[in-house]
């Protein structure tokens, strides 16, 4: 392997892992705080799809679309949360559960009757397609953008967790909600912010997502929580900075596999990338950060 | 300053308090003591909101303050330190400090009781910027309390604070609530340890099976040890 195509493998793979991390983090944020999956996550990612395809649909340039599409996954998050998990709070973490995946259903379903059971096309710039060319190497217009955007996003977040009040109190609920409670953190407001903020990450990841498919269907956002689900058990669940270093881990030994598996075996990554998988969870069952421990 | 009478308070379905009642004036020190189970903690939690409880009244300064929410509660001055300390283990000590004024919107306020609480506990001063899950216990207990503290309360609750210390630490323990007394804290002191409790405080009640059964100065409690021994053990008296 030449030291360009190296290059080349490792901007798609931090590309890859920070829209892993933000997946991640985005479901990782209400799990922390909740102590409890949101199912209906992936669904966030399919609204802001058809939200950004009804809009191209009509006419709206691709950036505008993609902001209102966003707009979208915090709102129909919000919604969640409010019509979902507020009226449930106390019950038993299979009623969530169920709850949850009720949320996902009807949410696909709904996508199903009004829209189209079959993929849509979403034309996407044709400039993402394209590749640019920094010093010796060449470099897929789209994977910088993503790679540019999910680093912008990570930034913003960790700093807005880290240097304002609410974000004190998100970090401080992830770890024990009951005693934020005791601080005097209203507990709605604090499960409410959650689910705004992974709706915010949900829709960015969203856009991301659909510029890289170029296709909408109602059962799209499957493959997204499944990546964010790994994400967070390899770094170790409940735990915001192992949402995030699960996330890029696990794009790099994607990207890893499919470079160095024989062409043969290329349609197997997933099955070789879960088995590593298992075997760092053997190694170490907790993730790669404890919360029990913080390190 | 806090009344309550009649309380009924449990988790779901199940009731650990039965029509309890009792009362803590202005600047004392109230032991509650009991066994294991007794529903001390489940008393704790009913006073600041956590639960909600199913009958009776909690009067703080003349304010019914039962199916009241913690930020209210903690906004009145009643904070509680917890059972175990519970200090946020992956934030720093003084994110831990900054959670216990959460309610503070005053930047200045903030700082200066911080100050104060640096006066009080060095040790968390040298400490800061350290993730709080690596202190010592003791040290975690003193930032548990300092976090309570954040909040300038006017009535502290102490959950068991020397469950698990060493000997040493529990005697420092000991001097901060009697120094805290000093400066006109009332505290309630949840405890198993009798005769520490007993020592440092104006009253006591004795919780058996979530009804209070015995009550009255600490030092008549003291004498009548063998009774003590009696009620927690669950025999009538």
């Amino acid at each position: 392997m030449t030291i360009e195509v190296a290059v080349q493998q490792l901007i798609n793979a931090l590309s890859l892992g920070s829209l892993y991390a933000l997946l991640a983090l985005g479901l990782g944020m209400v799990y922390s705080v909740l102590g409890m999956l949101n199912f209906a996550y992936g669904e966030l990612l399919t609204v802001c799809g058809y939200t950004m395809f009804l809009l191209i649909l009509i006419g709206v340039p691709f950036p505008v679309a993609g902001l209102v599409g966003l707009g979208m996954a915090i709102g129909v998050s919000l919604l969640i949360e409010r019509l979902v998990f507020r009226p449930l709070r106390g019950a038993s973490f299979i009623s969530l559960l169920f709850a949850s995946f009720a949320a996902s259903v009807i949410i696909q379903n709904l996508i199903k009757q009004l829209i189209s059971k079959r993929p849509k096309v979403i034309p996407v710039p044709e400039v993402f397609d394209q590749m640019i060319n920094i010093g010796p190497f060449q470099i897929n217009v789209l994977s910088l953008i993503i790679l540019l955007v999910g680093l912008v996003t990570l930034a913003g977040l960790v700093a807005f967790l880290q240097k304002t009040r609410w974000g004190l109190a998100i970090r401080a609920a992830a770890e024990d909600f009951e005693v934020t409670r005791l601080m005097g953190a209203k507990a709605n407001r604090v499960i409410a912010l959650s689910f705004a903020l992974s709706g915010f990450v949900a829709g960015v990841a969203g856009v991301l997502w659909l510029s890289r498919r170029g296709a909408v269907s109602p059962t799209m956002g499957f493959i997204p929580i499944l990546k964010a689900f790994i994400a967070i058990v390899i770094g170790g669940l409940g735990s915001l900075k192992g949402a995030v270093m699960g996330g890029f881990l696990l794009a790099f030994i994607e990207v890893a596999l499919m470079v160095m598996l024989p062409t043969r075996a290329v349609p197997f990554t997933d099955a070789f990338a879960l088995m590593i998988v298992v075997v760092i969870l053997y190694m170490r069952p907790e993730g790669l950060i404890s919360i029990k421990t913080g390190s | 300053m806090l009344n309550i009478s009649g309380l009924t308070s449990g988790y779901g379905p199940v009731e650990v308090l039965h029509g309890l009642s009792l009362y803590i004036n202005k600047g004392e020190i109230v032991a509650v003591i009991g066994p294991n189970g007794a529903g001390k903690s489940t008393l704790l939690k009913t006073i600041v909101g956590l639960i909600s409880p199913q009958n009776g009244s909690i009067l703080f300064q003349d304010r019914s303050i039962e199916r009241q929410p913690p930020e209210y509660v903690l906004d009145r001055g009643i904070a509680l330190v917890p059972e175990g300390r519970r200090v946020f283990a992956g934030l720093t000590v003084l994110e831990n400090l900054h959670m216990g004024a959460y309610l503070e919107r005053d930047s200045s306020r903030k700082k200066k009781q911080i100050d104060y609480i640096y006066d009080l506990f060095p040790r968390l001063e040298e400490r800061h910027q350290q993730l709080s899950g690596t202190l010592s216990g003791g040290e975690q207990q003193q930032l548990a309390i300092a976090r309570a503290l954040m909040s300038r309360p006017k009535m502290l609750l102490l959950d068991e604070p020397s469950l698990g210390l060493a000997p040493v630490i529990v005697e420092v323990v000991i001097d901060l609530i009697n120094s805290l007394r000093k400066e006109g804290l009332t505290i309630i002191l949840v405890e198993q340890n009798i005769h520490q409790a007993l020592e440092i405080s104006d009253r006591a009640y004795v919780l058996v099976n979530g009804s209070i059964r015995m009550s009255g100065s600490a030092s008549q409690l003291l004498e009548t040890g063998v009774d003590m021994e009696k009620a927690y053990l669950g025999e009538k008296i």
